[in-house]
């Protein structure tokens, strides 16, 4: 995870995260937000979406804005910070669609020797979570913080 | 929630977060098909099998 990231902002539960990705189409807030969805064993939801300028968040949104890699740094180093205060719960991570959810397995698969390093994987498939392996088509992640 | 130490505080300033008092925080609404999604992720949660997950420990940091 030593790629470069943006700069971001956060709200003091550490659970709600906003920068703006910055390329060709110009400033977009993004916002990344972790909400509990299961108790025993504790699981956050990871949303991750960009900012209508309305007041609400979508992640229906295809921003194209040539930063991919920068802004799925970023939201990397946002769920490092999340582990901060939240050290025994697990995230998951479950694209909106097929095509999302294979970004992330390449993404992680890219950078599986560095995440490995602070956390743990596993991924979903055949319904049912097993240790995080490549070149599995899992729907959706569970990321715990390595003891 | 606590307040977080000016220790974390820092550590967190050093990975590029900086941290908003929750008096100044406006949370975001999702829209209404994100939020319709999250919704069924938290019910789809719990129609999967999570006991074979090692358990999670570890002092919690503020």
């Amino acid at each position: 995870m030593k790629q470069e990231k943006y700069e971001f902002k956060s709200s003091d539960s550490l659970l709600e995260f906003r920068f703006f990705s910055e390329g060709p189409k110009g400033e977009i807030l993004k916002v990344v937000r972790y909400e509990e969805t299961f108790k025993e064993p504790s699981v956050y939801n990871l949303a991750f979406g960009d900012d209508l300028g309305n007041g609400d968040v979508s992640d229906e949104v295809v921003t194209d804005n040539g930063d991919t890699e920068k802004v799925l740094a970023t939201v990397g180093q946002t769920i490092l910070d999340f582990f901060k205060i939240h050290p025994s719960s697990w995230i998951i991570v479950k694209g909106r669609t097929e095509s999302r959810s294979r970004l992330y397995r390449i993404k992680v698969a890219q950078n599986l020797d560095d995440i490995r390093q602070q956390l743990k994987l596993f991924g979903h498939v055949n319904e049912e979570w097993r240790p995080f392996e490549k070149n599995v088509n899992y729907d959706s992640f569970l990321i715990g913080l390595k003891d | 929630m606590e307040k977080l130490t000016k220790e974390l505080i820092e550590e967190l300033a050093k990975d590029g977060c900086t941290v908003v008092p929750a008096s100044e925080w406006v949370p975001v609404r999702y829209s209404p098909e994100m939020q319709k999604r999250i919704d069924e992720i938290k019910e789809w949660i719990k129609t999967t099998d999570l006991s074979k997950l090692p358990p999670r420990r570890g002092p919690v940091k503020s």
